[in-house]
């Protein structure tokens, strides 16, 4: 068998190679072909992939270092293969966009951003502990470095808080790792093993808790969303895509893949305790958007909400349920980098994220407008589009396990739509300001990244069965398991 | 043929020294030092696996080879860094040479009197090279060294002599076949002097304040030497004292070392914050260090010394990149963080070198120094010392804040100031030292395998 995940990885560095040692011009092309070829290959998967089936596939082994069992163990499941694809997807979407936002050192940015996406595809390919966490920090550590050197004013604190703050959890959840190496007997990092192993109920609890902390403050789960904010206001462009588009997405799908496959019983006993932090987040986060006047900010806040969502959706333990979780990842990556994207269109031409020195940018802009409208509604969870679709199943799954507590998430909704609509309203709708601003709408390539994401938010909108094909089968083998 | 690179030293060292007596010049004693160095590194690096014993008193096996290279490897790097010592060069590289032979007997001695003799035997070479130069600052902070070392060495004397009386022997392996349960509570005693005069040389809390006055008021390859090789010999020479001679008592002094490791690593990365001085800052980083490696002698099972071990040449490596750059940039008049504010832009090489040493140190992963901690907190998580773990990960994240709070002002700080010429020279060690670090950091498997077959010679 061609071993196709591998042969991603490699290609990415070799783009990354050739951005680095190319000619500086040429750094944003070889980038992008870069990231089209990724692209195209993370979809060539599609015809080996095995969509009845549940367990990990494309498998590939090597030993790394036998001395203590490590070795580097590369698969994708019906959970991990859309990450991978979203992955893809919007790293190419981010380059586009950087074409037309960043000017200076454009031969470092591009190598970082093609390493970036190196590891991020090594988070939700890796099947090895050890690996996983290797790709998980270096997300970090390019992370901070893309906010750092391209980020705006603010840059110097929020990369620091960014880092630090994701720092507290990695290595936490580094203990916890280790803690299941030594616990489970077996003296491996294989996570397929590591799942099937037993542990007695007491180090369930802890070394649950532990990963939950620590994917908790990425996703990122009130109280620990502090960090996201900041990070998003101050990160490039692209950077913003990428991170509420993938790298939040980690800390859900980390989740799923280590405590919530691993600990069976933990996760039974603490359903409900997610659940609450859950519905804590979607309300919170719903409200604080409602009061923000930054638009950045607002869309970060509107990304805690949905995280709260795909909290509560795998709190439910049930198909509908977990689906919806793995359904909403996806559909707020697409939703999220589209606002992120056009909110950094706005940037470029207003130089200001305050919603209040916009107004009436329908008429200035329609074509930037009405994609941004297109998003907006996305994220609302407008039926029709992607974020509907997840939604509602996780409101279904939330029904089954918590009755009548689940209104208090569609509270949350309701809250969303009416953040949304009034920024609508406010930024693109209401008076236009008594100095108009001689700006352009999108023009030519600029319109196509939007474009690509608007038409996907319609496509898996009203044919899910795109998407719950890949995830059903994954989730109804976790469902069992339990 | 067990003391031939050590001979080496020791004839090249006296040669240097009464060279002065027939030649006027001196501008080839650097490099002669650094012959001899080498000559010594090549011979040793040919000598593996192969064992040698002197009576009881040295022996010479894998272990001795592992630190022989570090000791030779730092000295070469203090040697080149050294170059601008301009007085008195014959007598400044001979101590230099003679040190680095009594760190090299100091992690081959199996004998309660060889271990102070080679202790010694670097103490004196140290005393005056801490001191060297005509600046009062200098001669306060060798003053400060002596007098505190010599307290040091009476208290480990009178701590090897309780041993000695309590069980008869002065060979390790003898005072290991000698111990009795109960002899436990006396020879707590005879441990805490022990650990109190080689403390200082590790430079563990609370024997540490020396530490950082020291490490700033040195010549700079004095300070390499010091942080990169002489610390590391007295963590030798415990690992073999306490494993060898003392192992049949491990529950008894472990739990004393589980503590003195979480004092170093809150103290060292605690007091780093604060620091603006460059070299002081990485004095308390360093006593930091030393707390991860106390982690492996407060677990020592072959895990936990293979980490030490390993922890013990990952720093050794970004001790050497750190201080080429900082001979440098010290040459060049920047002795303080805040005067490396954009060196992004006035070196890219040197900066993105001295992320990497630092990242290495904070424990980033695909580094070397990610690895050894990774060895060290998994051997903690094994023998059950859970929180040992947990205060040594609030350490790494403390680290981790204060290391990339200066990538932080070298890439997004402001400057003015013109680009920096790198001597070829320094890109030379630095670009070793990157490319050793990335190696053990992306393959340290045949480094973990070797180190832990190592500790066999060690553990009876």
């Amino acid at each position: 068998m061609f071993p196709l995940l591998s042969t991603i990885l490699l290609f990415t560095l070799l783009f990354v190679l050739f951005a680095f040692l190319g000619k500086r011009k040429f750094a944003a092309d070889i980038a992008l072909l870069g990231a089209f070829v990724i692209l195209i290959m993370a979809l060539a998967g599609l015809l080996r992939f095995d969509f009845g089936a549940s367990g990990f596939q494309m498998l590939e082994q090597y030993s790394w270092i036998p001395q203590m069992n490590i070795s580097v163990i590369l698969g994708i499941d019906g959970w991990s293969y859309p990450m991978v694809i979203l992955t893809a997807l919007l790293f190419f979407i981010g380059i586009l966009i950087s074409r037309f936002s960043v000017k200076d050192k454009q031969e470092y940015y591009y190598p970082i951003f093609l390493l970036l996406e190196f590891s991020v595809l090594g988070v939700f390919m890796s099947l090895d502990l050890f690996l996983f966490y290797i790709f998980w920090e270096i997300v970090l550590i390019f992370m901070f470095f893309l906010i750092l050197i391209w980020g705006h004013e603010n840059r110097k604190y929020a990369s620091m808080k960014f880092l630090i703050y994701t720092h507290i959890g990695s290595l936490v959840m580094l203990l916890a790792i280790i803690a299941m190496y030594f616990q489970s007997g077996l003296h491996t990092f294989d996570i397929r093993a590591l799942a099937e192993a037993s542990y007695p109920l007491g180090f369930q609890y802890l070394a649950f808790f532990g990963m939950l902390f620590a994917f908790m403050i990425k996703m990122p789960i009130v109280p620990f969303h502090t960090w996201l904010p900041d990070a998003h206001v101050e990160a490039p462009t692209a950077g913003s895509i990428v991170l509420a588009g993938v790298l939040l997405k980690m800390g859900a799908y980390g989740l799923l893949r280590i405590p919530m496959t691993a600990f069976p019983d933990a996760a039974k006993d603490l359903a409900i305790f997610m659940a609450v932090l859950g519905f804590i987040t979607i309300v919170y986060g719903a409200f604080v958007s409602l009061a923000q006047t930054n638009l950045k900010r607002m869309i970060a806040y509107s990304s805690v909400n949905h995280m709260g969502i795909v909290l509560l959706g795998i709190a439910t333990l049930t198909p509908a349920g977990l689906n919806g979780a793995n359904f909403e990842m996806f559909s707020h990556g697409l939703a999220a980098a589209l606002l992120f994207a056009l909110a950094g269109a706005i940037y470029d031409r207003l130089h200001t994220y305050e919603i209040g020195t916009m107004g009436g940018l329908a008429q200035i802009v329609p074509k930037l407008s009405w994609i941004f409208v297109i998003g907006s509604l996305g994220a609302m969870g407008l039926p029709g589009l992607a974020g509907f679709v997840a939604e509602f199943n996780v409101f279904i799954g939330s029904f089954q396990a918590f009755g009548a507590w689940t209104f208090l998430g569609l509270l949350g909704v309701v809250i969303t739509a009416a953040y949304f609509l009034l920024t609508l309203q406010r930024a693109f709708f209401g008076p236009i300001p008594s100095i108009v601003p001689k700006i352009k709408d999108l023009i030519g390539a600029e319109t196509h990244p939007h474009a690509i994401l608007a038409v996907l938010l319609f496509v898996f909108g009203i044919f899910p069965f795109l998407l719950l094909s890949f995830l059903n089968s994954t989730t109804l083998a976790f469902i069992s398991r339990l | 043929m067990i003391f031939v690179p050590e001979f080496l030293l020791v004839i090249a060292a006296v040669v240097l020294i009464f060279s002065k007596n027939v030649l006027k010049k001196d501008n080839w004693i650097p490099a002669a030092a650094l012959a001899a160095l080498g000559l010594a590194f090549f011979w040793r690096l040919g000598t593996v696996g192969q064992e040698s014993s002197l009576g009881d008193f040295f022996v010479s096996n894998d272990f001795s080879w592992y630190f022989d290279l570090i000791y030779l490897g730092v000295a070469a790097a203090a040697v080149i860094f050294s170059f601008s010592i301009s007085k008195d060069r014959n007598i400044f590289f001979s101590l230099m040479l003679i040190g680095t032979a009594g760190m090299m007997l100091l992690t081959k001695s199996r004998d309660i009197l060889a271990l102070f003799l080679s202790i010694e035997l670097i103490a004196l070479s140290l005393y005056s090279l801490v001191a060297f130069g005509k600046d009062e600052r200098k001669l306060e902070a060798g003053i400060k060294y002596f007098i505190l070392n010599v307290f040091a060495s009476a208290l480990l004397i009178l701590g090897l002599g309780i041993v000695f009386v309590l069980t008869g022997a002065t060979q390790f392996s003898e005072i290991g076949n000698n111990l009795t349960q109960q002899m436990a509570l006396p020879l707590l005693a005879g441990i805490v002097f022990i650990l109190a005069g080689l403390g200082f040389k590790m430079g563990i809390f609370p024997f540490n304040f020396w530490l950082p006055d020291v490490y700033e008021a040195a010549p700079i390859g004095i300070t390499t030497l010091l942080a990169g090789a002489s610390k590391k010999a007295a963590f030798g020479a415990v690992a073999l004292l306490f494993v060898l001679g003392l192992g049949g008592l491990v529950p008894f002094w472990a739990g004393l070392f589980t503590l003195l490791a979480v004092a170093t690593l809150l103290f060292g990365h605690l007091g780093a914050i604060w620091q603006s001085n460059f070299r002081r800052f990485l004095a308390y980083s360093i006593i930091g260090q030393s707390g991860f490696m106390m982690m492996g002698l407060a677990a020592p099972s072959v895990l936990g010394l293979t980490g030490l071990l390993f922890h013990i040449l990952t720093h050794a490596l970004a001790i050497i990149g750190i201080f080429a750059i900082m001979a440098f940039l010290e040459a060049k008049g920047i002795f303080e963080i805040h005067a490396l504010d954009g060196l992004g832009k006035r070196s890219p090489f040197l900066a993105v070198a001295l992320t990497i040493f630092l990242a290495s140190l904070g424990g980033v992963p695909l580094l070397a120094g990610f690895v050894s901690k990774f060895v060290l907190l998994s051997a903690a998580i094994s023998m059950g010392l859970v929180m040992l773990a947990v205060f040594a990960v609030l350490a790494s994240i403390i680290s981790i804040f204060f290391y990339f709070k200066i990538v932080r002002s070298m890439f997004a700080g402001k400057t003015q100031a013109k680009i920096l010429e790198v001597p070829i020279l320094t890109s030379i060690i630095v670009s070793i030292s990157l490319i050793l670090i990335f190696l053990l950091g992306i393959f340290p498997g045949q480094v973990i395998g070797f180190l832990s077959q190592t500790i066999n010679y060690i553990i009876i």
